[in-house]
């Protein structure tokens, strides 16, 4: 690092003199340490004892020296530019501000520029020696016009928020007043107020402890939902090249149902825009811990178990910017009861981005044992489900989620989905455990829910998702487009600098979607345990949209019914 | 999102999405981009130009809005007959901020290396620009046979206070750099807040052209 450091030093009076300099970075070298570069301490020296001589012309603020004037002898500037359009003669020191030769200006002799640039423009001449530092030297001017040097100031970082921190030692304190960042039918715009508390023990252990309020703003006068929920959970990290960890916490949040579908804030905004919920919830309270590995830097490996009281909650009546006069979907009830759950999962992750990658893999796995003494469950069809046994109940679930990004070229990528999931063994899945597929995310040709396994007849409001298996496959070719749709704002002063507003090099997205979801098991309109649903059952659309990051329109049309054309806007990539 | 009702909304969210992105104004006067071979052994080499200079950013800046240039450089190996690989990739972050009082301006690098950081103030706008203007070269060039390009990409953007907050949690080694907390609703709202605001954001890439290892 240091010697990177000294590189990067030596580069500076190069970097002045040639149009194209050049750093050398090295992401191998290790680099524990910080560095604050900064103006070398014998020039800050030479600063200061030059501004402070008796013998110096002091220009605060700068100056500009106009044609066919002079100026003799040993000068310093200090903040403000220094433009010389006449002729100067001795030794020039700016401080903390810019030298600029006009054309027709001369310096003869030497100049130090330190926090600033030296530019001289075409018909300007310099025959001395220069020094150029672009680092600010830390100086402030005394009231007797004395330069001094400036005590180090605190980051401006803490600015006014509602995340206070505070350090003592290896302990950070913040208190937060923040929101869930989601918006729903349930809780509306929840309100997460708290302290956390964070100890670096060493340079391998972060423990942690988090209390959390959450204050929701939706009325709910029933008595299925409280008003006030909370999170508390403890975390020990232990960082290295294979990091692990275990925690532990006790919550009484709204959970989400089928949160392998649309991201939380595409559902926020849809429903605070348009009060349209594509989420299921209930009210979890509990207890659990966790733990994991990381086995690579990619692969890592989850286990969790947790004993919670899992309830139906209604549906209340939040604002939305739109539409504020409809109901709400109603909120499907749950099988109540007091669950056990163990869960492993594993995740291999090598894509290069988190967000909008365009290759690598990224696949996550999971399974979990359930089981129930007392479950409470909500009367289904039997041809939907046979009947759950309140006491001994148990279930197996699992789900896969298999990625693959691919950059064709430059601007164009082909990328790969399968998600898959349900019942694994045991008896019949609880209902907030059953899936569904249609809607935005996973098989966009079809409307909300529409292959949600209903029987004939069976008239629900809430579209509850009643399968016991789905499979959905993606794919989708991206490319880029080189568009630019708007107008374009030129700066008055200077042409050439100008504005675009609008939309620029967007993503042209062709796409297809196919897969299904079914009941699983022996009898009419099932599917035997072992088998997947027939690939001629399968439901497919295909579609075409721009996405202009962070913002995409789509048109899809179902292949296998006769569904009309449907429109989306999406904020997030399809996956 | 919104399924087939959103047509009746359709003039609305076109103007959003001309908002949205606007607020991706792109001011791409000459800013660019760049990434060029190094002449004696191919490393990469990447450059940007003019970000700085009298733009926009220079206003956002003094508006009191630090800006975050996030830099990603990718080694490519070219198949002819099938699909491109990344081989290696680096990420590193360049956070600007104004110091009003002083009228000066901090620059933090963060990355590529785990655990590199590296801080300056510069004292000027332009001084800003020329410490900007300088390129980085990475001694990474790929050892096995085969034909690479490298690809680099940089989105410019305005950090919020509890982004700086994380940003300043990440330099202190106190958060990891790929942590995805703080996202969602309210993420975006203040994006669009500040979209809407005029504020820019940007985003640029740049090619090499393909090379041989033998």
């Amino acid at each position: 690092m240091r010697a990177l450091l000294a590189l990067f030093l030596l580069s500076l009076p190069a970097a002045l003199a040639a149009q194209d300099s050049v750093v050398v970075i090295n992401p191998d070298e290790s680099g524990q340490d910080s560095a604050a570069l900064g103006l070398p301490p014998a020039i800050l020296t030479e600063l200061l004892s030059t501004w402070n001589d008796s013998g110096t012309v002091r220009l605060p603020g700068g100056l500009t020296l106009p044609a066919g004037a002079s100026l003799t002898g040993r000068v310093a500037a200090f903040r403000g530019t220094m433009r010389i359009g006449g002729e100067f003669t001795g030794s020039l020191t700016v401080i903390n501000g810019d030298l600029v030769i006009l054309p027709g200006g001369v310096i003869h002799g030497d100049v130090l520029v330190a926090g600033g640039r030296f530019t001289v423009e075409p018909g300007g001449v310099h025959d001395g020696e220069q020094r150029v530092y672009w680092d600010a030297a830390a100086v402030q001017r005394q009231p007797d016009g004395l330069l001094v040097i400036r005590e180090r100031r605190r980051p401006i970082g803490e600015l006014a928020s509602a995340v206070k921190t505070y350090q003592t030692g290896d302990l950070r304190t913040t208190l937060r007043l923040t929101t869930t960042q989601t918006y729903n039918r349930i809780e509306g715009l929840g309100l997460v107020f708290g302290p956390a508390f964070e100890w670096r023990a060493s340079d391998a252990l972060t423990a942690s402890l988090d209390l959390r309020g959450i204050l929701r703003t939706a009325p709910d006068p029933s008595p299925f939902r409280r008003d006030l929920g909370w999170l508390i959970r403890t975390d020990w990290k232990f960082h290295g090249t294979r990091g692990f960890g275990f925690g532990a916490r006790t919550y009484s949040v709204i959970a989400g149902i089928e949160e392998h579908t649309l991201p939380r804030d595409e559902i926020g905004w849809n429903a605070f825009l348009f009060q349209r919920d594509n989420r299921d919830y209930l009210s979890s309270e509990g207890v659990g811990g966790s733990a994991y590995n990381y086995f690579t830097r990619r692969l890592r490996l989850d286990a969790s178990i947790r004993y919670e009281k899992q309830g139906s909650v209604r549906a209340n009546d939040p604002w939305s910017l739109f539409r504020n006069r409809d109901r709400w979907r109603p909120n499907p009830l749950i099988d109540d009861g007091h669950y056990t759950s163990l869960g492993l999962s594993a995740e291999y992750d090598s894509r290069n981005a988190r967000s909008a990658p365009s290759s690598g893999w990224w696949l996550r796995g999971s399974v979990e044992h359930t089981t129930s003494n007392d479950v409470a469950p909500v009367g289904l069809p039997t041809t939907v489900r046979a009947p759950v046994p309140t006491a001994n109940y148990s279930f197996d679930r699992f789900t896969l989620d298999a990625r693959r990004y691919n950059r064709l070229s430059p601007d164009a990528q082909f990328n790969l989905r399968l998600w898959t999931g349900g019942w694994l063994s045991g008896d019949p899945l609880p209902l907030q455990r059953r899936l569904s597929l249609g809607g935005p995310d996973l098989l966009p040709g079809y409307g909300f829910r529409d292959l949600n396994c209903a029987p004939a007849g069976f008239d629900d409001p809430s579209r509850a998702a009643l399968c016991d298996r789905a499979l959905i496959t993606q794919a989708e070719f991206r490319h880029r487009l080189k568009l630019r749709a708007g107008y374009t704002v030129r700066d008055p002063k200077n042409r050439e600098y100008y504005r675009f507003i609008g939309i620029e090099d967007p993503e042209l997205v062709l796409f297809g979607d196919a897969g299904s979801a079914w009941l699983s098991g022996e009898g009419p309109a099932r599917v035997p345990n072992n088998r997947i649903q027939s690939i001629s059952q399968w439901k497919a659309d295909a579609g075409v949209g721009v996405d202009a990051g962070g913002i995409a329109v789509y048109l899809v049309k179902a292949l296998t019914d006769g569904e009309p054309v449907r429109v989306y806007l999406r904020l997030e990539r399809r996956f | 999102m919104a399924g087939r009702e959103v047509p009746r909304y359709l003039c609305l969210l076109i103007l959003l999405a001309t908002l949205w992105r606007p607020l991706a104004g792109q001011d791409s006067a000459a800013v660019r981009l760049e990434v060029t071979l190094a002449p004696d052994n191919r490393d990469p080499i990447v450059f940007t130009r003019n970000l700085l200079e009298d733009t926009p950013w220079l206003a956002t800046l003094r508006q009191g809005l630090p800006v975050r240039l996030l830099y990603r450089l990718e080694i490519w190996r070219s198949r002819d007959a099938w699909l491109d690989d990344v081989v290696r990739q680096l990420e590193w972050s360049i956070v600007v901020r104004h110091e009003p009082l002083l009228d000066q301006f901090t620059v933090t690098r963060l990355g590529p290396g785990r655990g590199q950081s590296q801080t300056r103030r510069l004292g000027t706008a332009g001084a800003l620009a020329e410490a900007l203007r300088v390129g980085s070269r990475f001694p990474i060039v790929p050892r096995e046979k085969g034909r690479y390009y490298y690809r680099a990409s940089l989105s410019v953007a305005t950090l919020s206070d509890s982004d700086l907050d994380k940003f300043e949690r990440v330099l202190r080694g106190e958060l990891d750099p790929g942590s995805e907390d703080g996202g969602g609703l309210a993420e975006r709202a203040r994006r669009l807040v500040l979209g809407l605001a005029g504020i820019p954001t940007l985003n640029l890439t740049a090619n090499t052209d393909q090379f041989e290892i033998r």
